[in-house]
């Protein structure tokens, strides 16, 4: 330690939003390296950051012992106050001045004047909860003395010795000046005074950082933002010595923060451990409740009887509960989860590292028990790291909100809330803030940002300068790129996490301050799952997912379509059916749950999945984690039995089921703490280091020590270089077995749907989109391939959602390569689509719309008079070409919908409440032109997005094959390596991991091509592939285990032909070409003499074109 | 501070108003130029008096500054260029305060390269002057600044004119400062004429000062002076010639705060030290004492450097 | 190509034959575009100067007739109804006008009809340089697309919709439904482009009560002629308003130079005016002030006087210029003169800009003519002397504390200055957004990129600080021994081998 000691109280980090330019974690570090005796961390009206810095605090070094070194932490808030009070800052003393600081954020926060995340906070909430903290105020010296005198004495009156008067050097020219005032201040008003630097970063060099978040929050640039930004680049952490320069005349405000610290006994780690206590029967301990309910479920799951492995494993896991105190954590979730399925009717499902432990198969909160696969014990509790459990469950995403009402109404808004998520600065949105701030052209932020593909956070450079049509070298290019590097993961603001909860036994907001969230009647408190984590607060996750709603309306379709199916919960569905497998081996799994994306589809011919345990192999493996780390093709080898498996000591155990390679975290963490020797701290460390703190390079560190751990007990120093290799590359996005194995039975659930009833698959999956990979056109021409009646929407027939109506199964039409199918599928139904295709519709109007339907509609006017559907709403119901059940086809409902009054019926009409009269109207004759059918099929694809006439390559198929087009359907008869030609729209471009192949599919009428474009082609051929929708590729045909690929190699955009469709394209034909000047020497960059040109093919082509979709693209 | 300014402003206004009640205007103004018949044709003198906030100064000039008419400001060095134009622009300041006419500022390009350009920002901060009411013109030649102010005084736009010429120069004679009296007069506005390096040339304006720096006051900490601080700026200001009234000198303070000024006396706690006792104060302050050997290769002055001594390098040429 | 911004979504608004050939769409976004084609080179579309270039076309076109209307952004009518003899009829001044527009490098397309309706179309559907004869616009518009009706998108993909794409097709229709469905302006525009119902255009600028012009075989450029021929002018127009018992308040005097471009300068007066010596001396004071804004270029070929509100004028008219008489003359009229005589840097004003750094917060900039200039109202009034120099001069500082102390004394401009008393340090770092990142080469020899690239940016950051340590002044408020007040910086802060401080002194104070 040095002299003079100081301790800095006035620092501001990055989660005073816009203001701060350095992380918590960074300021602590800078305090300690500069000899600081201890450092506080007081952000404006938030203690946001506090959990960050207090976590680094305690590790702030490596002392000669190898041990850790701290730092004596403090956390506190600075109190900004909306009525003209100076900023005060607020030190906690002891848990209940952590309480009370709590409290008093919470209540500003939650005044109704307000907005999210700016507390109105007043003089009197500091009179009303100042108690229990060491305080210092921060007038402004150079104002009103006897002003600012009367608050002091107000302040001395009220806290006595607990205030101060805190002051900062400004170097404005008048510091002697203004520290002699507020000497002068401090003892007139019988306070002492306290040296602070007022800190907003770590080290000068953020200056500039600082003034561009200055500019970001003033919406301005930082040249615009004039006197906003400081002077200099003083408010930076200063030695002790500096300070003691500073403040030489007054030595005895250093001294004062030495004493301000030692009245702060308060430490985070008091929050530690707050559940609370679950209502048992007959006042049972938690304990015994768990067991109790664990038995009876038990006796639930296994009516025969349980086996003595799993009784005995049952055994163990309540044993560690009980040691660890865990149970009211199970309890908790069995009730939600209990309410959920039995009084809300929800389909849930746990996941997560307890989530798969039998205590959970018997509570149901799993369905995965031991037949499915060995229990997943092994990441359950890690008694040595003292981390709370945690189990995540996920619920119909539509119903959630009832789900999370009842966790409200349960634990009261006292003792549960939302935990925070942390909005940080990605590369895009860094790119794009920055360059805004230092007042680049809106086009060059959008080529800048534009140019980062993921969302992820990875170094900018010369990449991203050059796309942004800058040079690396050009000084606004370089302050704009190292800039957005810095400003890296600095949060942005809070949000409410998706569904990830606190509860606590003590009041929550004596815990953590409470804070208003975008919506109304949610609060979340200001620490994510991180912080919440760190404090050992329990949370737990109530998250959404769309494939349990999709899976759910399979259940509701079967039991009332299929009385005789008995499979009407996940539990009951038939597990291990060959049926299942075989469609899941030919690849056939467009749109079920994860194994639906390209990569997926393209490993599972090749993986071959045969039983439970494939399936969560094959969720796990094709990520961009285990594709990085190289695990695919060693797996597929071994799998294969073309190589042998290779897992010396240990690693034979751990990797056992993964044939040798590391897919899951669990086995990384296993290997690091049973192979190289890392205690489970240590290991969870690496985990972390590995996910989050990649650019801190504390990571070759770990890396050194990891190889060195494995070498110590004899494993080859190649190995262990590989074996870290493997988990480096999946530590970012790698995937826990217990999730995996969550996931793989939603992917059987919704597999065995589409086997045996793609009806319902179909209409099931179309009324919860919008979720997965395809658009409904794929999912219903899916459908429509395996033999399924399609049928049109129509106004007097269709109802909201898409439903099933009696129809004769054809199993013939079952296209030929579904051909197995056709033994296979039980439907007995026909889809009818539903309103919700109709763009623009909304479900208010259309139930109503139903409701007065009656015996049916009888014409537009019938419609216009009795739905009350203003015309906006007919107009797209004759646009989707609906009107068909009475005779209209769209243009003549058109021209009918055009006739009426723009106003809504009942408004103009005083024969409303008479419709029975059925007027007629009156007026001559106008002959229309018969719509083309390929008119018809762009109509469809604007109204819904799909047609079910016609495919619009349909129409084009005889241009195709004069310019050599291969049908897709036609593709499995191409020998390999052969090269051919192909066409289609562009369904999905998907450019996955690391990015050096994009692939895409294109969808003709009869089938789909899947493209492939290497690397060294993306500069010649990212135009096209980014530009067209409809895209003709010649490449070279590679078939692997039936598996069809074309590399591309030449690619032309055909999307000018869509515009064949269109009827205007052919009626403009005929119109004479205007003659248009051509000169040489005319200046290029005038417009075109007019945009109304006509016969100019973009404009028809644009308007054709535009209707067909985009393709989507994926990471 | 503010509470006694206040109190300053409504005495000195008084003492204006008073002045006007007992007619004394009238007798200020000699009849030498036949200025006098001139304005009294229409019964009332043209323009009227500038308080200026210090009473002795103000009776010296016969009841404040001439609202019309040329005055003369001599700043002797070059180095009181600033303390006269501060000395001008307290002056102006009060004709500013009563009219929404700009400020005109008509200088040589050599007085500017010489004595610094007038910059707004410390008008603003000293005189509370808004920038937006200053113009600047500036002149190659004299004759042309000349032009300029005659052309200025002419019309009826600015609140005051202010001339600023550098050195002794045989165009500025007796002729010439009467017709920039006659003009200034008719126009019914004050034309300042601020002589920088002058030397004592026969004028027609009725006034001539002498400005030259005073040491400044000292700003106060709740009541009590800050010991080596920088407070209100003052000048000592010699009235060399004055048609009613003997030559008189004054220290005046110029108060930024109240925007009035105030003569400096025995009583004000004011540090009009000798220089002999700078040193004393100087040393006072704290910090390490670096020497820097002078390009003359003389011995620095000052003490014996410190331990902490910067490593000597080349001054400036 | 040139974007524009719509719903938030930069789109091409337009672009050259370049970017056609690349297959780039006007209307697609810019994002997609750049995805495609990362090089393109992209302009932010400026609708204000499209604006005003569309308006000086208009002030060109003035010499075919006064009747010149905007349309839209892209269009001009013109009324040549009575004006087209002087052109050597329809055929020729059409031809005329094209040529003339291609000469200054503008691709135009025009059509003449005897509608409005028919003329837009003809000159947007059909080769250009079309002239309908009256009765043909029926059977021309006949075959061309809706788009050609001048009616809204909206109106038109609505007839579309129900296979209506040809003006033909809704020529033979039954007109009560059609108005029924799509509004009464279709039939209005129908009947409009056939002559059904009469039309007229609202012409852009007043046109003048009386206007005199003279077209010169020889153009001209030197302000004297201009004068001498302004005189020969308003002697025509003197005349024209003497017929009439009037005077003008207003005149405007047209130059259209030979390349296309228009000058318009205008002058006011109190008082009616009608003699030519006057009207002439007011003109030569704004083109004396205008000075070398005017630029004839190539010459002008065209000069236009005319009269604006006239108003009677009974009495003998006295010269405004006499003597004495300058009652009125505005402050800017006084600046005009002062800078007509001393030249334009004469007159200044100062412009105050939000910087720290003394020297850019407040620039003299050339007095505008305006009301002053308009400063954003600002709480920042920091302390600064009264006195700039135009460039912060050097002093030598013998003695000094560091690290951040007042000089002892000083010399500047030759003589010793002792410092009495000193406040301080101010201090003010570089604006570091104008400085630039210096390129630092990092070891290749390093095995890690990652590494590297850390190492590349420690050095970079090291060298921004020592550059920020190099350029931050520290300034002092002195007060010498004889009582004269000083604003002095030093320029680079102590502590780093690499920076020399260096001592200026930029300020006197009162």
């Amino acid at each position: 330690m040095s002299d003079p000691a100081y301790v800095e109280f006035g620092v501001q980090s990055n989660f005073s939003f816009l203001r701060g330019a350095s992380k918590p974690e960074e300021l602590v570090v800078a305090a300690a390296f500069l000899g600081h005796a201890g450092m506080g961390l007081a952000d404006r009206n938030t203690v946001a950051g506090v959990v960050r810095a207090w976590s680094q605090s305690k590790h702030v070094g490596t002392g000669p012992d190898g041990k850790p070194v701290s730092l004596p932490y403090h956390p506190g808030a600075r109190l900004v106050f909306c009525d003209g009070t100076p900023d005060v800052l607020a030190y906690p003393r002891d848990r209940r001045g952590w309480g009370n600081l709590c409290r008093l954020l919470t209540q500003a926060n939650m005044r109704d004047e307000s907005p999210k995340g700016d507390p109105h906070l007043y003089k009197a909430d500091l009179l009303e909860w100042g108690d229990c903290m060491s305080l210092a105020v921060l007038p402004d010296v150079e104002g009103e003395a006897d002003a600012i005198l009367v608050l002091l004495r107000e302040l001395t009156q009220r806290f006595g010795k607990a205030i101060r008067l805190a002051v900062s050097p400004s170097y404005s020219g008048n510091d002697r000046f203004r520290l002699d005032e507020a000497a002068a201040l401090a003892r007139a008003a019988g306070m002492p005074m306290m040296a602070t630097n007022d800190v907003l970063y770590h080290a000068a060099e953020r200056r500039p950082l600082q003034d561009v978040l200055t500019a970001i929050r003033l919406k301005t640039t930082v040249m615009n933002a004039g006197f906003e930004l400081d002077a200099n680049a003083e408010r930076h952490m200063k030695t002790p010595e500096e300070m003691a320069r500073l403040f030489r005349d007054h030595p005895r405000a250093i001294a004062e923060t030495v004493r301000f610290a030692g009245e702060l006994k308060f430490s985070l780690e008091e929050l530690k451990y707050n559940l609370p206590d679950e209502k048992t029967r007959d006042g049972a301990t938690q304990q015994e409740e768990l067991e109790r309910l664990t038995w009876e479920g038990a006796a639930f799951r296994w009516p025969g009887g349980i086996k003595p492995k799993d009784k005995e494993t049952l055994e163990h896991e309540l044993m560690l509960v009980r040691k660890l105190g865990y149970a009211g954590y199970f309890l908790i979730v069995h009730d939600i989860v209990r309410h959920a399925r039995e009084e809300l009717k929800v389909l849930c499902q746990g996941r997560g590292s307890a989530a798969n432990s039998l205590i959970c198969y018997c509570l149901c909160i799993t369905d995965i028990g031991p037949d499915r696969m060995d229990t997943l014990f092994e990441r359950f509790i890690s008694e040595e790291r003292g981390e709370p459990p945690d189990i995540d469950v996920d619920f119909e995403h539509e119903r959630r909100p009832e789900v999370l009402r009842y966790v409200y109404e349960k634990y009261s808004d006292k003792h549960t809330s939302l935990a925070a998520a942390v909005i940080s600065y990605r590369g895009r949105s860094a790119l794009r803030e920055v360059s805004k701030a230092m007042g680049l052209s809106d086009d060059v932020q959008s080529a800048l940002s534009g140019s980062v593909w993921g969302w992820w956070s990875s170094k900018m450079g010369e990449k991203e300068a050059v796309a942004g049509g800058l040079k690396k070298s050009d000084p606004m290019a370089s302050h704009v790129i190292s800039l957005a590097n810095e400003i890296l993961e600095f949060p942005r603001h809070l949000t409410q996490h998706v569904g990830g909860f606190v509860i606590t036994r003590d009041r929550l907001d004596e815990i953590v301050p409470i804070v208003k969230t975008a919506m109304d009647d949610r609060k979340m408190v200001e620490w994510d799952k991180d912080d919440l984590d760190a404090t050992g607060l329990f949370k737990f996750d109530v998250l959404a997912l769309g494939m349990l709603s999709c899976l759910k309306r399979c259940f509701v379709l079967v039991k009332n379509h299929y009385p005789e199916e008995p499979a009407h919960s996940l539990a009951t569905i038939k597990e291990g059916l060959p049926e299942v497998y075989d469609m899941i081996c030919r690849a056939d799994t467009l749109g079920v749950f994860q194994i639906e994306s390209r990569a997926q589809m393209s490993m599972l011919p090749r993986l071959r999945p045969q039983k439970f345990y494939d399936l969560v192999i094959e969720v796990a493996i094709v990520r961009p984690g285990p594709i990085q780390g190289n695990m695919v093709h060693p797996y597929l080898r071994r799998r294969t039995g073309k190589e042998k498996i290779e897992a010396p000591g240990n690693l034979g155990k751990i990797l056992e089921r993964t044939l040798g390679v590391p897919l899951f975290q669990e086995q990384a963490m296993r290997i690091a703490i049973e192979c190289a020797g890392f205690a489970p701290a240590k290991a969870d460390k690496l985990r972390r280091a590995m996910a989050t703190f990649r650019r801190t390079g504390t990571i070759h560190k770990l890396r050194d020590e990891f190889i060195k751990g494995m070498t110590d007990n004899d494993y080859e120093r190649e190995f262990a270089e590989r074996c870290f290799a493997q988990i480096e590359g999946f530590g970012e996005y790698g995937f826990p077995e217990s999730h995996a194995a969550s996931f793989a039975l939603l992917v059987y659930a919704s597999c065995w749907f589409k086997t045996f009833y793609p009806d319902v698959f179909c209409a099931a999956i179309l009324n919860s989109q919008p979720m997965g990979f395809y658009a409904p056109a794929q999912l219903v021409r899916d459908a429509r391939d395996h033999g399924v009646e399609i049928r049109a929407v129509d106004i007097n027939h269709s109802i909201w959602d898409c439903t099933l109506e009696k129809a004769e199964f054809v199993p013939k039409r079952i296209l030929e390569k579904h051909a197995e199918m056709r033994g296979v599928i039980r439907t007995t139904h026909a889809v009818r689509l539903g309103f919700r295709q109709i763009k623009g519709l909304s479900l208010e109007n259309m139930e109503a719309f139903v409701e007065k339907r009656g015996a049916g509609y009888e014409s537009v006017r019938d419609v216009w008079l009795r739905s009350g559907l203003d015309v906006g709403a007919i107009e797209k119901l004759a646009q989707a070409d609906a009107f068909r059940s009475i005779g209209l086809d769209r243009r003549a409902a058109l021209w009918q919908v055009r006739a009426l009054d723009r106003k809504s019926a009942a408004e103009t009409m005083p024969l409303f409440d008479r419709p029975h009269l059925r007027l007629r109207d009156n007026e001559p004759a106008t002959c229309l032109p018969v719509m083309p059918a390929g008119e018809h099929v762009i109509h469809d694809y604007r109204a819904l997005g799909l047609s079910l006439k016609a495919h619009p390559l349909s129409f084009l198929r005889g241009r195709l094959n004069a310019s050599r087009v291969t049908p897709n359907e036609r593709l499995p008869d191409v020998r390999n390596g052969s090269r051919i030609v192909v066409a289609g729209l562009v369904l999905v471009r998907q450019r996955p991991g690391k990015g050096n192949a994009i692939f895409l599919t294109l969808e003709d009428e009869n089938g789909i091509a899947n493209i492939i474009v290497w690397q060294r082609d993306f500069e010649r051929l990212l135009p096209v592939i980014m530009g067209s929708k409809f895209i003709r590729v010649a490449g070279r045909l590679q078939c692997e285990s039936g598996v069809i690929h074309i590399v591309a190699q030449t690619m032309e955009d055909l999307t000018p032909w869509l515009s064949d469709l269109s009827e205007k394209a052919r009626s403009i034909e005929t119109l004479a070409r205007a003659d248009e000047i051509k000169r040489p020497g005319t200046d290029q960059r005038l417009r075109p003499p007019s945009v109304h040109q006509p016969a100019n093919d973009s404009q028809a082509h644009a308007e054709a074109s535009s209707v067909m979709p985009k393709g989507r693209n994926f990471q | 501070m503010a509470s006694s300014a206040v109190a300053r402003e409504t005495i000195v206004s008084l003492r204006h108003q008073i002045a006007k009640i007992e007619g004394r205007l009238a007798e200020t103004f000699d009849g030498e130029h036949g200025d006098v018949h001139l304005r009294r044709q229409d019964g009332l003198p043209q323009g009227d008096f500038l308080a200026t906030g210090a009473e002795r100064f103000d009776a010296a000039l016969g009841g404040g500054l001439p609202g019309a008419g040329l005055t003369e400001i001599h700043a002797t060095g070059m180095r009181d260029a600033g303390a006269a134009a501060g000395f001008v622009m307290g002056l102006v300041h009060l004709l500013v305060e009563r009219t929404s006419s700009p400020l005109l500022w008509v200088g040589l390009s050599e007085s500017f390269r010489e004595a610094g350009y007038p910059y707004p920002p410390g008008i603003r901060f000293l005189h509370g002057i808004d920038p937006s009411r200053l113009l600047i013109a500036q002149a190659q030649k004299l004759n042309d600044a000349l032009w300029i102010a005659e052309q200025a005084a002419s019309i009826d736009g600015f609140a005051a004119i202010l001339l600023e010429t550098r050195g002794p120069s045989a165009h500025l004679d007796l002729t010439a400062t009467r017709r920039l009296h006659r003009r200034a007069l008719d126009a019914g506005r004050p034309l300042f004429l601020l002589r920088q390096m002058a030397v004592c040339e026969p004028t027609a304006a009725p006034f001539r000062m002498v400005i030259t720096s005073a040491p400044a006051g000292t700003r106060y900490l709740l009541g009590k002076p800050l010991a080596r601080s920088i407070g209100p700026p003052a000048f000592l200001v010699r009235i060399t010639k004055n048609r009613i009234n003997p030559p008189s000198e004054f220290i005046l303070e110029w108060n930024a705060h109240a925007h009035a000024f105030h003569e400096r006396t025995a009583a004000d706690p004011v540090v009009v030290v000798p220089a002999s006792q700078h040193r004393a104060t100087a040393a006072a302050a704290p910090g390490t004492i670096l020497a820097f050997s002078s390009p003359a290769g003389s011995t620095p002055a000052g003490g014996q450097p410190s331990g902490e001594q910067h490593p000597a390098h080349r001054g400036h040429g | 190509m040139v974007s524009r911004q719509e719903n938030n979504t930069q789109r091409i608004a337009a672009m050259d034959e370049e970017a056609a050939r690349l297959r780039l769409k006007p209307g697609m976004g810019i994002a997609d575009a750049r995805a495609m084609h990362p090089g393109i080179e992209v302009i932010a579309e400026d609708a204000e100067a499209d604006r005003r270039l569309l308006e000086a076309l208009a002030d060109w076109c003035d010499r075919y007739t006064p009747l010149v209307a905007l349309d839209g952004v892209e269009g001009l009518f013109l009324d040549v109804t009575g004006c087209v003899h002087l052109f050597g009829g329809e055929k020729a001044m059409l031809a005329g006008m094209l040529e003339r527009f291609s000469e200054q490098g503008f691709r135009v397309r025009a059509g003449l009809a005897s509608t409005p309706g028919a003329a837009w179309a003809a000159a947007r559907f059909s080769a250009t340089g079309t002239i309908l004869q009256e009765g043909d616009e029926r059977s021309f518009l006949e075959n061309l697309p809706l788009a050609a009706l001048r009616i809204e998108a909206r109106t038109i993909s609505g007839l579309e919709s129900v296979g209506l794409r040809a003006i033909g097709m809704i020529l033979t229709a039954p007109r009560a439904p059609l108005a029924r469905r799509f509004g009464s302006l279709l039939l209005l525009r129908l009947d409009q482009a056939l002559g059904e119902i009469e039309e007229s255009i609202s012409p852009r600028l007043p046109v003048a009560a009386l206007s005199v012009e003279r077209h010169l075989a020889e153009p001209i450029g030197l302000v004297e002629d201009i004068e001498r021929l302004l005189l020969l002018l308003s002697g025509s127009l003197r005349r024209d308003l003497e017929r009439r018992g009037e005077g003008a308040r207003v005149f405007e005097l047209l130059l259209f130079r030979v390349d296309g471009a228009v000058s318009r300068i205008s002058v006011g007066s109190s008082l009616p005016l009608r003699e030519a010596g006057p009207v002439g001396r007011l003109f030569h004071e704004r083109l004396a002030a205008l000075g070398t804004t005017l630029e004839p270029g190539y010459g002008f070929d065209l000069v236009r006087l005319s009269a604006f509100e006239t108003a009677r004028l009974d009495m003998p008219q006295a010269d405004l210029a006499g003597a004495g008489s300058t009652q009125g003359e505005d402050i800017v009229l006084f600046a005009d003169r002062v800078r007509a005589r001393l030249g334009t840097a004469s007159v200044l004003q100062p412009h105050l800009a939000q910087s720290h750094v003394p020297e850019r917060a407040s620039l003299l900039v050339l007095f505008d003519g305006g009301a002053g200039p308009r400063q954003p109202p600002t709480v920042h009034n920091p302390e600064r002397p009264l006195r700039l120099f135009a460039r912060p001069e050097p002093i030598e500082v013998p003695l000094t504390e560091v690290p951040e102390g007042p000089p002892r004394n000083f010399r500047w401009r030759r003589s010793v200055h002792r410092v009495a008393r000193a406040e301080g340090p101010e201090r003010i770092s570089p604006e570091w957004w104008l400085t630039s990142v210096p390129d630092v080469e990092a070891d290749e020899t390093e095995m890690d990129k990652d590494e590297r690239e850390a190492k590349r940016e420690a050095a970079q950051k090291e060298a921004v600080a020592i550059e920020t340590a190099r350029m931050t002044r520290d300034y002092f408020r002195v007060e010498d021994s004889e009582g004269h007040r000083f604003w002095l910086y030093r320029e680079g802060l102590y502590g780093r081998q690499e920076v020399v401080p260096r001592w200026y002194l930029q300020g006197v104070s009162a």
